[in-house]
């Protein structure tokens, strides 16, 4: 008998919010991952924190931050509230193309058609009041993009509840850097005014200290890749998306230590994530295919290509190192903010674009480029000839332009994201 | 004296050219949050970028790629002709477009080997004392720039006498957009956006002095009369009079718009402090409302867009919007209950910089008009 997801199908009638039905179905899978695979648990027991820590915030006498871009998501752990970093609702519904297209149709209707299905999602889960909680306050900047800068000014509008605003500068010089730790300063401020509770710099330290743990994690994961074979596979690079609002989060850090030890674990055995041997070390320079991570793994099994790194979500680690000076404290959070996956090579001036790609390049033995691009992401498309050019005349690497939807699936079918890849390693790249 | 110039929209090589001539430098300026007056200032001519009739940007098309609006890629193919002939750009991060016309005419112009200046000055997307004290800044570093470039010092005295000539191309400004508030006006939306974008063709001196000929002839004009519904524009850059002029030969009568290169181009009176010039012109360009850019204005933008219409006795909305921009992509969300509230509809059209399908902007027009149409 085929198997039928009941909670999809109340989703899709309006009957069940996402967030019960994301929760409960990752609930669901670690139920089944410790019947079947106990050893698997680590890959579900961060989804079941992540989700049922928003779902069950209000139960817990915790307030819910939603915020959007770069946001520093540390200070919302030290107030005791839980951050619900908006993204990852998105990149959590885009595998599921039928109920991601009810909520992308649903805000069409409202806006505009080629505005990023993250923003699309995002609002139109809104517009059918089916995010299943009322964030207390929610937080933007005004990057990643135009998009995202039309999108939540509307949402703001339609939750109704207390907003603080970031600006991020074009330039993130020293004055840059300085004019955004400025705001964290106001941010905290709105942060005492929305819990009414001062800020306790114990509780910051001990957000920082978790934040520094998990980004040296990360690191070190990232580290790892650089190793031939790659000994970890393409999609567990989803950690990245994670990191910008789950960096204090605990969960992150038994969820990147376990990381390590597995990705420690295959060099030791001298194996990688290519079982029939690793030919392309690929660089996907924007983000991830949300809508079907398995073609990572195909890729990986059909041709010997893992995806090394996706440059938009290449997590750069940032250290608080004087936890007892907050004016150094606030300047590293600024610094976060400018180096968050996407933001740090979509905003501002594109030598930040290809500054991340150089190091990638230089580092992790790439053999093999593809601008795996989103089509809403419409200003790193209009890089691509300068990013690609780049690679050509420093690396003698030819560019693999390929548009895809990241989150709706309606956009190209998985085949055909696999085909033109395919095609282009057997007669282009040819290794 | 003869005001024709006014109404010719095409690009013109013509004061740039006297100007560089004489010694001095030319910038193109991207977008509205690039002060102007500053580049007076410095004696340094300010043209504002714009594509009037770039039919074909494939050459842009390759450095940007079809996913970006037609109006950024149209600008940097001008830019890749020679079509403007200037010894740099200010640039400020309007949208992501106008700023990856940054990036690649920068490395367009190094690739070929074209000396430029290219100046990047940040523009908060947000209005508060922080980020009104950041772009202060940015305005006194760009004056800077300008000061090396030209070799000219940027006074107070010569910032406040830039604003008090820009002032008064305002006030002129403003004159000619009440000239379509009657019920029979002596210009049509067409000619009112080709007076305004004849402002990025020559020098503010000369345009101050051939509105004032145009405004002290206007009594003398034929009034427009026999259209069936007055119409108002909004969204995307809009820098094809053609485009105005289609929809007016269906019956429309265009007597306002929102545009950033239609009428607001120049916005009210800027009113500088003495003790602090520069910030006063930060203040005035982050409270102006010109686009949706920014995150905090649009409850302001969408009631300038409603008291727009009621005050020119709008029957209709026309809200046009290129394919890929984003900025003026959600603004329905919000403006049509409110436009609805006050008996207005609105027609939505999409388009791109190039008037590939003017016959469908005509058929779609003028079942707009037949709609509203007010019998009498």
């Amino acid at each position: 008998m085929a198997y039928v997801d009941t909670g999809l199908q109340k989703v899709i009638s309006g009957e069940m919010s996402t967030l019960d039905y994301i929760a409960g179905t990752a609930e669901s899978k670690l139920e089944h991952c410790l019947n079947k695979d106990p050893d698997g648990r680590w890959i579900f027991d961060i989804q079941v924190a992540q989700w049922s820590a928003i779902r069950d915030a209000h139960k817990n006498g915790k307030k819910v931050i939603a915020f959007g871009g770069p946001v520093p998501a540390d200070l919302i752990y030290a107030f005791n509230c839980q951050p619900y970093y908006l993204d990852q609702l998105p990149l959590s519904t885009a595998s599921n193309t039928e109920m991601t297209a009810k909520f992308i149709d649903t805000c069409e209707a409202k806006t505009n058609q080629s505005m990023c299905a993250l923003d699309k999602v995002e609002m139109g889960v809104l517009l059918t009041d089916q995010y299943g909680i009322v964030p207390d306050a929610f937080v933007y900047s005004t990057v990643p993009c135009d998009s995202s800068r039309i999108a939540y000014p509307i949402m703001q509008k339609m939750w109704g509840c207390p907003t603080f605003n970031l600006d991020m500068p074009f330039r993130r010089d020293e004055r840059g850097i300085a004019y955004l730790a400025q705001q964290v300063k106001e941010f905290i401020t709105f942060m005492e005014n929305l819990t009414g509770t001062k800020m306790d710099w114990d509780k910051v330290k001990e957000s920082m200290k978790v934040a520094n743990r998990t980004n040296e994690l990360l690191e070190q994961c990232a580290n790892l890749r650089k190793h031939t074979p790659c000994p970890l596979p393409g999609t567990i690079l989803v950690t990245n998306a994670c990191m910008s609002g789950q960096a204090a989060d605990p969960a992150m850090v038994a969820f990147l230590e376990k990381e390590l030890e597995m990705g420690q674990m295959m060099i030791d055995l001298g194996m990688g994530a290519c079982m029939n041997g690793e030919k392309y070390r690929m660089l996907f320079h924007q983000n991830m295919l949300w809508t079907n991570l398995k073609t990572y793994g195909f890729l990986e099994r059909e041709f010997g290509a893992v995806c090394i790194m996706d440059v938009l979500g290449h997590f750069h680690a940032d250290i608080y190192e004087h936890l007892d000076d907050p004016e150094d404290c606030y300047t590293v959070m600024a610094q976060k903010m400018t180096n968050l996956p996407m933001i740090h090579g979509a905003a501002g001036p594109v030598e930040y674009y290809t500054d991340r790609i150089k190091y990638l390049m230089d580092n992790f033995n790439i053999n093999t480029s593809i601008f795996l691009g989103h089509v809403g992401c419409k200003h790193t498309w209009a890089s691509t000839k300068i990013l690609s050019d780049y690679i050509q005349e420093h690396y003698d690497i030819p560019t693999l332009l390929i548009d895809v939807d990241c989150i709706d699936g309606r956009y190209k079918t998985p085949e055909e994201v696999q085909d033109a890849i395919g095609e282009y390693l057997t007669t282009v790249v040819k290794i | 004296m003869d005001y024709q110039k006014l109404f010719d929209a095409n690009i013109s090589k013509e004061s740039v050219g006297a100007w560089r001539s004489a010694s001095k430098k030319a910038m193109g300026v991207i977008c509205c949050h690039v002060p102007q007056e500053i580049l007076y200032a410095a004696d340094v001519l300010p043209v504002r970028l714009r594509a009037t009739g770039c039919d074909d940007y494939s050459e842009a098309e390759v450095w940007m790629s079809s996913f970006s609006c037609s109006f950024a890629k149209s600008i940097l193919q001008y830019l890749i002709d020679n079509v403007y002939d200037l010894d740099g750009l200010v640039t400020s991060d309007g949208c992501m477009q106008a700023v990856r016309i940054y990036d690649n005419w920068r490395a367009y112009a190094k690739k070929a080997g074209k000396a430029q200046t290219i100046i990047e000055i940040g523009a908060p997307r947000m209005n508060s004392a922080t980020t009104r004290a950041y772009y202060k800044e940015e305005l006194n570093l760009l004056a800077a720039e300008l000061e090396k470039l030209s070799g000219n010092k940027i006074s107070d005295e010569k910032l406040l006498h830039s604003i008090e000539v820009y002032n008064e191309a305002r006030m002129l400004v403003k004159k000619v957009l009440e000239l379509q508030k009657a019920e029979h006006p002596v210009i049509t939306g067409a000619e009112a956006l080709s007076i305004m974008l004849a402002s990025t063709n020559m020098p503010i001196d000369e345009y101050i002095a051939l509105i004032k000929a145009f405004l002290a002839d206007a009594p003398s004009r034929k009034p427009v009369s026999g259209y069936r519904a007055r119409l108002m524009v909004i969204g995307s850059a809009l820098d094809n009079p053609k485009y105005i002029e289609a929809i007016e030969n269906k019956g429309g009568l265009v007597v306002a718009d929102t545009l950033c290169l239609g009428s607001m181009t120049f916005g009210d009176e800027l009113k500088a402090d003495k003790n602090d010039v520069i910030g006063s012109i930060a203040n005035y360009y982050l409270d102006r409302i010109v686009c949706p850019r920014m995150i905090d204005n649009r409850d302001k933008l969408h009631d300038f867009i409603v008291n727009r219409a009621k005050e020119y006795k709008v029957d209709g909305l026309i809200y046009e919007k290129l394919q890929n921009c984003e900025c003026w992509g959600g603004e329905n969300t919000y403006l049509e209950p409110a436009l609805k509230e006050i008996g207005v509809p609105t027609l939505y059209l999409e388009r791109e910089e190039k008037l590939a399908n003017i016959g469908q902007l005509e058929i779609r027009a003028e079942a707009f008009i037949e709609m509203i149409e007010k019998e009498v």
